[in-house]
């Protein structure tokens, strides 16, 4: 019996282990429709592709498979791209399919055509069409190796139309590779010129340093590295901080542990980084967020950076000791390596933690729930395996603030790179389909929910049990915040008075809501909304112009942090 | 490494495997740092592609190019052009 070149995809996609596609129909990949119509393969079908793609994004970030995202040709394709760069940059492994017209048209601007591989060069780690029907099996394979291999990444491969409805007389001479190589792809390549043996070295730098600090980023997770990198921790006994993709790493127990380092990270972190004398960077970006001014930011130590991906050393600072490889052998080699007689750094520590971290400033007085302490509420309230999904903005720093004590740095699930809005929602889906028995629980502000709060409808459809909650300010708060504080109050296009009513919405979409409008039933509500069976939305209305404190302005040394206003 | 060199006239030899797509994957990481291609010339190279790319750029950004260009799918080597071959690059076409 003949088998079509959808079917043959499909085959190809269990066989890297799929089982669940998120995606959005349309004319170019019916045939694959077609196929999956029959196939073992789940479809979660969401109402945007760009839900799609972030889907496939909390799915993968969850888990630690490959995501994967399906959608037609043209603006299905185009409306994918936020995703794809949203992966890029926080190096999340998503397969994505687009469906193409006929190869004999491409190029003469047909229904629904657009150049979708020219337009995501720069935002795939790889990308390429099919060319062939036989071949799909094989750049299939490559794809998955690709997206999931070294610093993990989206790739695209576009389908013209006629290969996936190719029929293929003899299913038997279709050959499935079991591995496969991507010519000019080598995932862990030492940069040219770096040193023979960087371990050796580190141990040197480590033995003469004074003030040693490490930093793990979402790099230890994605590598697989957790438990060793904890492990090398606890012997090191040096100072930790964190990035926002790194927070579940290290326990907030560990006395040596400062938290988050950054724009909003803790004064510990900050001051303690930029003391240092040495930083080892364990699988992070450094970027801009964390480091603030660069020329400032360890303007004292030297840079160990445990890294897979060379282009990510030395982008903003300059890195003296690469150790190019996976974090998994690399931490252990260096914990195996160390010597017994390691210097002992415990006044160094204690000069970290001598100054605490400055209390908050709770918004009180407004009668209004403040969203700090909701949040501190819903961390304690939470289960311990709980998924948390949070948007871009003021709620997403608040909640990374208070983050550092989940069990697990993959339930802690942000847009951190690209700092895409609307991320939340259906990530979280993706996320209750990675684990459909776990809680989960997605975070937005009132303006990044409308972004993609059609999504509602997908976790209605497939009964999700998540637990959905906006911070209501009526703001978009964090540019309101930037404008207030850098900007002179001019609060110009961030004020959302004309919101809909949120569990109105939510309501029409079959899901019940909670408004949270009073600072005394906090608790009470934060109790009978997650006791809620099924999905729920709770709308916490927040005073208007609360701030995410300590700040650091934008291009500032991590040491200029703002904690309130400047009176004028 | 220096941010405060001024901008000079540079270049790059990539090796690269060509499927459609692989050259502008190449080219971007040039364009995407806003360096104007002021001369490009490629050629097959045995089971490869081999590119020489001419820009004016700072040393930092082609240090973070080289770094980048290497750890690009489908890449296989990236090397400095020699200051001679960039004058002959940049007339070749004259």
């Amino acid at each position: 019996m003949p088998i079509t070149g959808a079917e043959i995809l499909l085959e190809s996609l269990k066989r890297e282990g799929v089982e669940v596609i998120f995606g959005y129909p349309g004319g170019a990949n019916i045939p694959i429709y077609d196929a999956l119509y029959n196939s073992p393969i789940k479809h979660v079908l969401v109402r945007h592709e760009q839900g799609a793609a972030f889907a496939a994004e909390g799915y993968a970030r969850a888990s630690g498979r490959v995501g994967v995202a399906l959608a037609t040709s043209g603006p299905g394709a185009t409306n994918l791209v936020t995703g794809i760069a949203d992966a890029k940059m926080d190096g999340i492994p998503l397969v994505c399919l687009t469906g193409q017209v006929r190869q004999n048209v491409i190029g003469t601007d047909a229904f629904q055509e657009t150049d979708v591989v020219g337009l995501t060069l720069p935002v795939t780690k790889w990308n390429a069409m099919i060319t062939s029907t036989r071949n799909i099996p094989t750049l299939i394979a490559q794809a998955f190796y690709v997206a999931r291999s070294g610093r993990p990444g989206p790739v695209l491969i576009d389908i013209p139309v006629n290969f996936v409805r190719e029929k293929i007389d003899d299913p038997a001479s279709i050959h499935y590779p079991d591995s496969v190589t991507v010519p000019g792809y080598t995932p862990d390549k030492p940069p040219t010129g770096s040193e023979a043996r960087p371990i050796a070295k580190l141990i040197e730098m480590l033995q003469n340093a004074k003030r040693p600090v490490a930093m793990v980023g979402g790099g230890v997770k994605w590598a697989g590295a957790v438990k060793q990198v904890r492990d090398l921790l606890d012997t090191l006994k040096i100072p930790v901080i964190s990035t926002v993709h790194g927070l579940g790493t290290v326990s907030e127990d560990r006395d040596y542990y400062l938290g988050m380092v950054g724009m909003h990270g803790t004064r510990q972190s900050n001051m303690a980084v930029s003391h240092s004398d040495l930083l080892i960077v364990f699988g992070a970006r450094l970027d801009d967020r964390v480091t603030g001014d660069a020329a400032s930011f360890a303007r004292h130590a030297k840079i160990a950076h445990f890294e897979i991906d060379t282009a990510q050393l030395s982008r903003v600072r300059p890195c003296d000791l690469p150790v190019v490889g996976d974090l998994k052998f690399t931490a252990d080699e260096f914990h195996e390596s160390l010597p017994a007689n390691l210097p002992d750094w415990s006044e160094w520590r204690k000069e970290t933690t001598a100054t605490p971290n400055p209390a908050e400033k709770v918004h009180v007085g407004t009668g209004k729930p403040s969203p700090t302490k909701m949040l501190e509420m819903l961390f304690a309230m939470m289960d311990p395996d709980a998924l948390m999904t949070t948007d871009v903005g003021q709620h997403q720093m608040w909640a990374a603030q208070r983050a550092s004590g989940i069990a697990n740095p993959r339930q802690h699930i942000t847009s951190g790179g690209l700092g895409a809005m609307g991320f939340a929602l259906p990530a979280a889906i993706g996320a209750q389909m990675a684990y459909p028995h776990r809680q989960v629980i997605s975070v937005s502000g009132d303006g990044g929910f409308q972004m993609n709060i059609q999504e509602l409808a997908t976790i209605q459809r497939y009964s999700l049990p998540i637990k959905v909650v906006i911070i209501d300010n009526k703001y978009l708060g964090m540019v309101r915040q930037w404008q207030q504080l850098f900007w002179d109050r001019r609060y110009s296009e961030v004020d959302l008075y004309d919101n809909p009513d949120f569990i109105k919405i939510s309501e029409a979409y079959g899901i019940p809501g909670v408004l949270m409008s009073k600072a005394e039933s906090m608790e009470a509500q934060l109790k009978e909304f997650l006791a809620m069976p099924g999905s729920a939305t709770l709308v916490v209305e927040c005073p208007a112009e609360a701030n995410v404190y300590p700040m650091v302005p934008a291009g500032a040394a991590l040491t200029d942090m703002v904690w309130e206003e400047k009176k004028k | 490494m220096t941010a405060t060199a001024a901008p000079a006239l540079t270049g790059l030899t990539v090796d690269f495997h060509n499927i459609p797509g692989a050259m502008m994957r190449v080219l971007n990481s040039f364009t995407r740092r806003g360096l104007v291609i002021q001369a490009v010339h490629v050629a097959p190279m045995g089971d490869h592609h081999r590119a020489h790319v001419v820009v004016e750029a700072l040393p930092i950004t082609m240090e973070q190019t080289i770094r980048e260009l290497e750890s690009t799918v489908g890449v296989d080597a990236v090397a400095p052009i020699e200051s001679a071959q960039i004058e002959r690059l940049l007339t070749v076409s004259r």
